[in-house]
């Protein structure tokens, strides 16, 4: 007996056919699981590569930031540097540690003029003044910001740059540091820029500190200038007083003597002779009492300037007496 | 001859053609020499600014550029030595030779008389500037020498953009025999847009510093400047001073006269100014001597 075939499968093998119709959307199915969890895995060796990425970035940037701040507390021994000298070498080593320094300038601004304040192994004065003839300087004073610039002598593919650097206090530039660099323009970072900035503040805090201090150093040795000259004035003073009063004494002493000469006369009833000699006794007795009035005037304006300095001057006793050896018998009647 | 109902040419035209002028032409004999010191590889910045320098066009080419907001200094760079600075030698270079190569594809074979003249008069009233800069004690001398170079680029603009027309009134003012009032020209043809209104235009445009623009627009009434008058006086008397002592020949211009205020404010910085520069006869001969040593410089 031919067996007759038929399109229907015996029981049983149904589920068989069912599972073979349904054979390729499973293989889609599979495929598409297999694609799903490919991805999957993709996401996670993404996620896997990018985990460390992160982690490392955020530790960058944590080195960054302990970085500028080990930077900057090292920096803040630029504006309490002891003098220009220790300044001057701290900024290089600074400068130093980001690229290679070829040369350090720095110029204070008195609002007016630049003038050179430190240099290195080559002055750059002509490359500042140059700049200060193009308009550079105006350009870093006004905006207060720095300049990188390829060298005025530059040829092609020169790898230096000239980088200038505000000294700033509050808003006021008080000078200004160029830097000589082995670094192309192009290659400055926003990093190398902040850090440029950071120690062009401290290395202005402590010029100006420097400033300051040699200001009232300047001011101290003035100070100093004018007391010895006060005192040596004094001395010359005291001298001169000294030299005045005896030069009084002695005219005094003339003019009482001659007074009392005349009063000796005149107790010994020689008053004829003293009438021969009164003319010429009066002539003179009028000269030195004259003399004695311009000498004491004169005693009171040396007194005078003398008191406005070192306060009262008393006149020795010798003086006193002379003065009134001489005003006494000038009270007397007997001469008027 | 006669001219055209059209003139004076409406202001909105003349904006509207300068707004489109991307560069001004060279003159051939100095494009070659430039090119000829770009090729030498020992040259450095500073040769190559010393040339630079003495051709208006170039050095306001590289002062669009540098001014430009690309590199950060809008309007702020008014020197080409800032400009120099600033770009680099390789950029100085390619911007050199662009536009030294764009100007080779333009006719300018009428230009180069007359533009000879200007630039040399330029050249002169620069040098002139840069010298009284220096004894009035002006802050920025490179910008005097700047605005002293570019003070009549107006005219540089006015052949490029209506040459023919220009050269039709020139004729017109040659047969009048008026071509030395030259502002009377000017005015018919252009209204109340001078030179000194184009040239600094042009500059505004393209970014240069206000203080320079300003002084190249009232170089004739330097009174007018509000912004510097310092700068503007210098201009005006370092232009009177190089017309009076024949050390440049410009054919316009010709009775430009002395504005007396813009001397008393620079004899407010420097005493003998009028001595030094309006009574002395010395000048020319050390004007003359500068100019044959730039010019040796570009040869």
């Amino acid at each position: 007996m031919k067996r007759e075939h038929t399109n229907t499968l015996p029981s049983g093998l149904e589920d068989v056919s069912m599972l073979r119709s349904a054979l390729p959307q499973l293989e889609v199915a599979m495929e598409q699981r297999e694609t799903y969890i490919k991805a999957l895995e993709k996401t996670i060796d993404v996620l896997k590569d990018e985990l460390p990425q992160n982690t490392r970035s955020t530790f960058r940037q944590s080195f960054y930031i302990n970085d500028m701040m080990t930077f900057h507390r090292r920096s803040c021994s630029l504006s309490v540097s002891k003098s220009y000298q220790e300044h001057f070498e701290l900024l290089r080593t600074f400068v130093s540690e980001i690229f290679p320094v070829v040369d350090i300038n720095i110029f204070s601004f008195d609002g007016q003029n630049f003038k050179t304040l430190l240099s290195s192994y080559h002055n750059l004065t002509q490359e500042f003044e140059r700049y200060r003839e193009s308009g550079v300087i105006r350009w870093v004073v006004d905006e207060k910001s720095l300049i990188v610039l390829s060298p005025v002598e530059s040829v092609a593919f020169d790898k230096r740059s000239m980088v200038i650097l505000p000294l700033v206090i509050g808003h006021i530039v008080i000078g200004c540091v160029i830097l000589l660099v082995e670094k192309k323009p192009e290659d400055f970072s926003v990093l190398h820029r902040r850090i440029l900035s950071v120690l062009a503040y401290q290395s202005a805090i402590g010029l100006f500190h420097l400033q300051k201090q040699q200001e009232k150093v300047l001011d101290t040795a003035e100070l100093k200038n004018v007391v010895a000259a006060s005192l040596k004035k004094l001395n010359y003073q005291e001298v001169t007083i000294e030299c005045s009063n005896e030069v009084y004494i002695h005219n005094l002493k003339v003019v009482s003597e001659i007074i009392n000469a005349l009063f000796e006369k005149i107790l010994q009833h020689q008053i004829s002779k003293v009438k021969i000699f009164q003319t010429a006794y009066y002539a003179v007795v009028q000269l030195e009492i004259n003399r004695s009035f311009n000498s004491i005037e004169r005693l009171k304006v040396v007194q005078k300037s003398v008191r406005s300095y070192y306060g009262d001057i008393t006149l020795g006793q010798r003086e006193n007496d002379s003065i009134l050896t001489l005003f006494l018998p000038l009270r007397s009647e007997y001469v008027q | 001859m006669k001219l055209k109902q059209t003139y004076p040419i409406p202001e909105s035209v003349i904006r509207e053609k300068i707004e489109s002028l991307s560069a001004l032409p060279v003159l051939d004999s100095f494009a070659e020499d430039v090119l000829q010191l770009l090729d030498e590889p020992t040259t450095t910045t500073s040769n190559l600014l010393r040339v630079v320098e003495t051709n208006p066009v170039l050095s306001a080419k590289i002062l669009k550029t540098a001014n430009s907001p690309v590199y950060g200094f809008p309007q702020s760079i008014a020197t080409v030595e800032f400009a120099f600075s600033i770009l680099g030698f390789d950029i100085i270079k390619e911007t050199i030779v662009l536009s030294l190569l764009s100007s080779r594809f333009e006719d300018k074979t009428r230009e180069d008389v007359r533009l000879q003249q200007i630039w040399e008069h330029a050249l002169a009233t620069a040098i002139m500037a840069k010298k009284i800069a220096r004894d009035v004690n002006y802050p920025v001398i490179g910008e005097a020498f700047s605005a002293g170079l570019f003070h009549d680029i107006g005219y540089a603009v006015i052949f490029r953009l209506f040459q023919n027309e220009f050269e039709q009134l020139y004729q017109v003012s040659l047969q009048q025999k008026s071509a030395r009032d030259f502002s009377n020209l000017e005015e018919s043809f252009f209204g109340k847009i001078t030179h000194q209104i184009v040239g600094a235009y042009l500059l505004e445009k393209w970014n240069l510093p206000a203080s320079v623009c300003e002084a190249v627009k009232f170089h004739h009434e330097p009174v007018r400047a509000e912004r510097n008058l310092f700068l503007a006086s210098i201009v005006h008397c370092a232009d009177i001073v190089v017309r009076r002592d024949g050390s440049s020949a410009s054919p316009f211009d010709e009775n430009i006269i002395v504005v007396d205020s813009a001397v008393d404010f620079l004899k407010q910085h420097c005493q003998d100014f009028e001595v030094r520069y309006f009574h002395q006869t010395s000048k020319p001969k050390v004007i003359k001597s500068v100019l044959l040593k730039k010019q040796k410089m570009v040869v």
